[in-house]
């Protein structure tokens, strides 16, 4: 088992055979494949209608430009919901990004995300009061229904870690939103 | 409502918002993947003129900075640092050779110090004179006296009985003197590799001496920081003149005009660290240069060039300008130049022809010129500007 970089440094599965043949999926079809998943999980934890889009591109960006080695894993979409899930929730990309959102938006650009319901709205604000990690947990387990090992693989942390977050992002949700204890 | 009711119909949400999306766009882009290749495109061209952006905002600030700086390096300095106080001078003609004298800038209250040196120097805090003495034995020492005159003290601790060590200055911290070093033993050769250079001694008794240069100098100054010494170089055997001191054989020809005799200033300056390392030439005037006045913000040193006129260079050699005196049309050479405490004037023995030898002051930038001193057939030489005012 060889090891590589995705994100921030986590190790990402890959196969040695992968590696000796080069990728196995265009990254066309990989991308067609993951985009409108990727692009729900930045909008989940950026709460940016015009920048979601753009964090989701950028993770592809850097996936595309990697492509002879990204392509290699056993499962790049496991590495490219790493890259978007840390660039939503960084400060400074989010900064980043709506900056460049508010200049095309002054030039008449209209973000191609709809607004969600209002109950929507406040859930996901919600989730991202969270601490970092649980409100990554929280939006892999509920938007893509991933299993515990998924969402570990895709943090680069241990399933007893991501239950733990999963704990206690669902205590904080289920007081903040006001529901009954026996809920969560 | 349960926690997971209401989790699942917000990732309901999500997906709706995203589909809407693939709705909204699909209708101008025939594969999702397009979207990626305008992104890309656009990222690239923004990438292009971010960096000609920096590039030019780099080059824009590094244009202002350089030119801030320049600006205030050639600056003359005008921030007062210390007071002005009396000015030491010696004189020649009205007593007897080199008798020190002080005086107030504008030219009031001279005072006799009744002692003789031909090279008085204030400390930086004003307290003493340093002064050269007689040591013990046929050697040239340190001295000190106070602001009147009194209080002589010969600083002669090193007792090397071959080395002179002359005029100098007194350090900023006032722990050290930088003095001129050389010897008169075995005439006719004036100059001494083995010997001539420049020395430290400590302030206090004239012990601990250090030996800063193998390269002969006149009349060191401390920099306002204490870290450098500045110096005049003298000539040294190779290409010189035989001295003037009846020293040259019978039959020898006379000396052509303008060449320098072994052992006296060559128009070189000499700048180099305190503790003797970093030596480098500055500047090469032909002519007289001694002595050497460092501004007290440290960034010029004055000196004489010739004519009506004083030049001025940095420390590292650069920014070398003239400073000519032209309000004064009768003033035909500016000798001795001494920058005063707060930095703004300097004062000169000016020469207004014949035997009308006199002190003047002026700014920094040549203007303002006013004579302190109304007399003739005195020789007056060597003026400092000290801190002291009473």
């Amino acid at each position: 088992m060889t090891r590589s970089s995705a994100g921030r440094g986590d190790p990402v599965t890959k196969t040695n055979e992968a590696t000796a043949e080069g990728p196995s999926d265009t990254f066309e079809d990989f991308y067609e494949r993951e985009f409108r998943s990727v692009v729900g999980l930045a909008y989940a934890l950026s709460g940016s209608r015009s920048g979601a889009e753009d964090l989701a591109q950028e993770a592809f960006l850097i996936a595309h430009r990697d492509w002879g080695q990204v392509g290699t894993y056993d499962r790049p979409e496991v590495w490219v919901r790493r890259v978007v899930a840390n660039l939503s929730v960084s400060v400074f990309r989010r900064g980043v990004v709506e900056a460049k959102m508010v200049a095309r938006l002054a030039l008449g650009y209209t973000p191609a995300l709809p607004e969600l319901s209002e109950d929507d709205a406040e859930f996901w604000r919600v989730v991202r009061s969270l601490p970092r990690r649980q409100a990554q947990v929280i939006a892999l387990h509920y938007l893509e229904d991933r299993p515990i090992s998924d969402i570990a693989e895709i943090l680069g942390t241990a399933e007893g870690t991501v239950k733990k977050h999963l704990y206690d992002g669902r205590q904080t949700l289920a007081r903040r939103l006001e529901l009954e204890e026996d809920d969560a | 409502m349960t926690l997971d009711t209401r989790a699942r119909r917000a990732a309901l949400g999500i997906h709706r918002a995203v589909e809407v999306m693939e709705m909204t766009t699909s209708t101008t882009e025939h594969r999702t993947v397009e979207r990626f290749d305008r992104f890309r495109d656009r990222k690239q061209r923004n990438r292009r003129v971010g960096a000609l952006l920096v590039a030019a905002m780099v080059a824009i600030v590094t244009l202002v900075a350089a030119t801030i700086a320049l600006e205030r390096r050639d600056k003359l300095p005008v921030t007062p640092p210390a007071q002005n106080g009396r000015i030491v001078f010696g004189e020649q003609g009205r007593l007897d050779s080199n008798h020190l004298f002080t005086i107030n800038p504008d030219g009031t209250d001279v005072r006799d110090l009744s002692v003789e040196s031909r090279c008085p120097s204030w400390a930086p805090d004003g307290s003493k004179i340093l002064i050269s003495a007689n040591g013990s034995g046929a050697t040239v020492r340190p001295a000190t006296i106070n602001r009147d005159g009194t209080g002589l003290t010969v600083l002669d601790a090193d007792t090397s009985t071959y080395l002179n060590l002359g005029c100098g200055a007194i350090s900023p911290d006032g722990t050290r003197l930088v003095l001129e070093g050389s010897t008169d033993r075995e005439l006719p050769d004036l100059y001494h590799p083995e010997v001539d250079g420049i020395y430290t001694v400590r302030a206090s008794d004239g012990g601990d001496l250090v030996r800063l240069t193998h390269r002969g100098g006149t009349d060191p100054d401390y920099s306002p920081d204490g870290a450098m010494v500045v110096f005049a170089g003298t000539q040294g055997p190779h290409g010189a003149c035989p001295s003037s001191f009846g020293r040259r054989p019978p039959g020898t020809p006379p000396c052509p005009s303008g060449s320098i005799s072994e052992g006296d200033p060559d128009g070189s300056v000499f700048v180099v660290n305190a503790d003797g390392t970093g030596l480098h030439r500055i500047a090469q005037v032909p002519g007289r240069v001694p002595p050497l006045s460092w501004s007290p913000d440290g960034r010029w040193i004055l000196f004489e060039t010739g004519g009506a006129a004083v030049e001025v260079v940095h420390p590292d050699g650069t920014g070398l300008r003239r400073i000519t005196l032209e309000s004064v049309p009768t003033l035909r050479a500016a000798a001795y130049p001494s920058w005063s405490p707060d930095g703004t004037r300097f004062v000169f023995v000016g020469w207004t022809g014949s035997d009308r030898y006199n002190l003047f002051t002026a700014r920094m930038d040549g203007t303002d010129v006013e004579q302190i001193t109304h007399t003739r057939g005195i020789y007056y030489r060597v003026p400092d500007w000290g801190t002291n005012t009473g």
